[in-house]
């Protein structure tokens, strides 16, 4: 299935003089099983538009089609929609509400109607694959730490087994072991259950790492969408949205600039010692 | 969801009623809360009509803005002129097989519309033209004599500009739990009422926990800074009278002599 942008723009507060262009035209589409990578400075309307995704919020002119459906019509199921294309949000463990973890991650499927004995696997199964031990989930999910809890959380999201997973800024506020545990576990998802995701982000190292495509968001416009070693060849540019490449990009640019006779379009650190390897037995 | 809450609002403009001292305001609405609840006949509320109007255009809002405040309290009005029109006794005007309007019921009921209107009108202008933090100070320093009777006045004060702050960030914290709950395939809006209530769980749960945590971070930082409360704290800006403020006492005398006046005489 493809979700896909058809000349979308948002407008927020519309008819006051207020109002602020999120989205500027967007034409977009996600193809299945791809690890999309969006980046944007704060305010680049990454969020705006990945809410669009699920129909949690309406394009203002334009359409959003999964299939070739708009989602604007009156006639689509929201519920299945959402249970089809997942999004989480950033600090999802604000959302946690049920006594126990299990019980909290049984809500989403509960909301899709499903059998009791079909919420009950789905659960177990979203909880194991972000790596929560069984032993804990009984436990209140206020009582876990915030690592845990934000495993939780996603796992609610992902027992609706969607087609598309939506990440908004899934590492934020997290230590760097956190951090790649969750990006490692995401990573591990799309390659066994080949979902199609989105990584809304602003660390390049992250990215860089782990994503096949690249879409970079300024002031509401898409202004690359590309694979990474293509993107951060654009480093004047990003730096001009205020963002920027991963270090070692910069690192392997100063070495070419010395002189070396090195590829400058890495993007990660594995690549990158590759690479110096290579050319250090050339010598 | 930020669209109905114009009710207590601040609109920033440059007009007298906005530089006015906010005990002035203050003192104001009630007397012109005083002066509508004295009046009786038509003069009466012809006199608030055109207090009111004076300083709407004084004030510099767009009568959009109140008239959108005015939305959330429709029912309200609708219910209070309905049980007015049908529930008070008296001479018969129209009748519905066994509904009547009695005269006096009509009366009593576009009085009490008026009044309803009136009310909420004035104390919206005084919302609209006086930031939060202007109106706690003015309370703390009208409340300041009940220090007498040990009542924690500055306390007071401060609770009110605190809850006061966090109506917009609670708003916008529900508006963010509700987008996530609903891409879980949560509803707020099908089912009947004990499904709906029950819907407002995974909602207020999350709200509580973020309120406490909030309030619990706030605590701290204030501890961090020293905050003791009230007792010796001075003001950045201090409340001072200016000549305008007194004029603005002036026309408030006048404004309660006149509805006593008329009360009395007309």
């Amino acid at each position: 299935m493809a979700l896909e942008f058809k000349n979308v723009s948002y407008i927020y507060d519309g008819d006051s003089n207020l109002s602020v262009t999120a989205l500027d035209n967007i034409n977009l589409k996600i193809e299945d099983g791809v690890f999309y990578g969006l980046i944007g400075h704060t305010g680049s309307g990454k969020s705006t538009l990945v809410q669009h995704m699920n129909g949690l919020l309406k394009p203002t002119s334009g359409e959003v089609c999964l299939d070739g459906v708009s989602l604007s019509d009156k006639n689509t199921d929201m519920r299945r929609l959402r249970s089809r294309v997942g999004l989480v949000f950033q600090y999802p463990e604000h959302q946690l509400f049920e006594t126990t973890v299990f019980e909290d991650v049984c809500f989403g499927p509960k909301n899709m109607k499903l059998s009791a004995d079909e919420v009950k696997s789905r659960a177990s199964e979203a909880l194991l694959q972000v790596g929560i031990d069984e032993s804990l989930w009984e436990q209140s999910p206020f009582d876990l730490s915030g690592g845990q809890k934000r495993r939780v959380a996603i796992a609610g999201v992902l027992a609706m087994k969607p087609e598309i997973l939506i990440l908004d800024e899934p590492t934020a506020g997290l230590d760097p072991k956190g951090r790649d545990d969750i990006l490692d576990q995401i990573k591990i998802l799309h390659e066994k259950e080949n979902i199609t995701i989105v990584l809304v982000s602003h660390s390049m190292e992250d990215v860089a790492n782990y994503v096949d495509r690249i879409i970079v968001m300024n002031k509401g416009k898409i202004e690359y969408n590309d694979v990474p070693s293509v993107v951060f060849t654009h480093i004047p540019e990003l730096e001009a949205m205020g963002l920027s490449a991963p270090q070692v990009t910069y690192i392997l640019r100063k070495l070419k600039d010395m002189g070396y006779p090195v590829k400058a379009d890495i993007t990660t650190i594995d690549e990158a010692a590759d690479e110096i390897v290579r050319i250090l037995g050339e010598k | 969801m930020k669209d109905r809450m114009t009710l207590g609002q601040y609109y920033p403009a440059d007009s007298v009623l906005h530089r006015m001292d906010p005990r002035v305001k203050l003192t104001g609405t009630i007397v012109y809360i005083i002066a509508l609840f004295l009046a009786k006949s038509i003069w009466g509320y012809l006199l608030a009509a055109a207090f009111l109007v004076t300083v709407i255009i004084i004030s510099k809002v767009p009568v959009k803005f109140m008239v959108k405040g005015m939305r959330s309290i429709v029912l309200l009005i609708v219910i209070t002129v309905l049980f007015n029109m049908f529930m008070t006794p008296g001479e018969t005007l129209v009748e519905f097989g066994r509904v009547h309007i009695t005269k006096e019921g009509a009366a009593l009921a576009s009085a009490m519309a008026i009044r309803l209107i009136f009310l909420i009108m004035g104390s919206n202008i005084m919302t609209l033209t006086t930031t939060p933090n202007q109106l706690t100070d003015g309370l703390e320093s009208l409340m300041s004599p009940l220090k007498i009777i040990h009542m924690p006045v500055h306390e007071v004060a401060m609770m009110m500009s605190i809850a006061l702050r966090f109506i917009p960030i609670l708003m916008e914290e529900t508006d963010k739990i509700m987008k996530a709950q609903m891409a879980r395939g949560a509803s707020f809006d099908e089912g009947n009422l004990i499904e709906r209530a029950k819907s407002l769980v995974p909602l207020l749960v999350p709200l509580f926990v973020s309120a406490f945590r909030r309030a619990g971070d706030l605590a701290l930082a204030m501890e961090a800074r020293c905050y003791r409360g009230g007792e010796h704290r001075t003001k950045m800006k201090p409340l001072c009278y200016k000549a305008g403020d007194y004029i603005g006492y002036v026309v408030l005398a006048a404004l309660f002599a006149a509805a006593i006046a008329i009360r009395i005489i007309l």
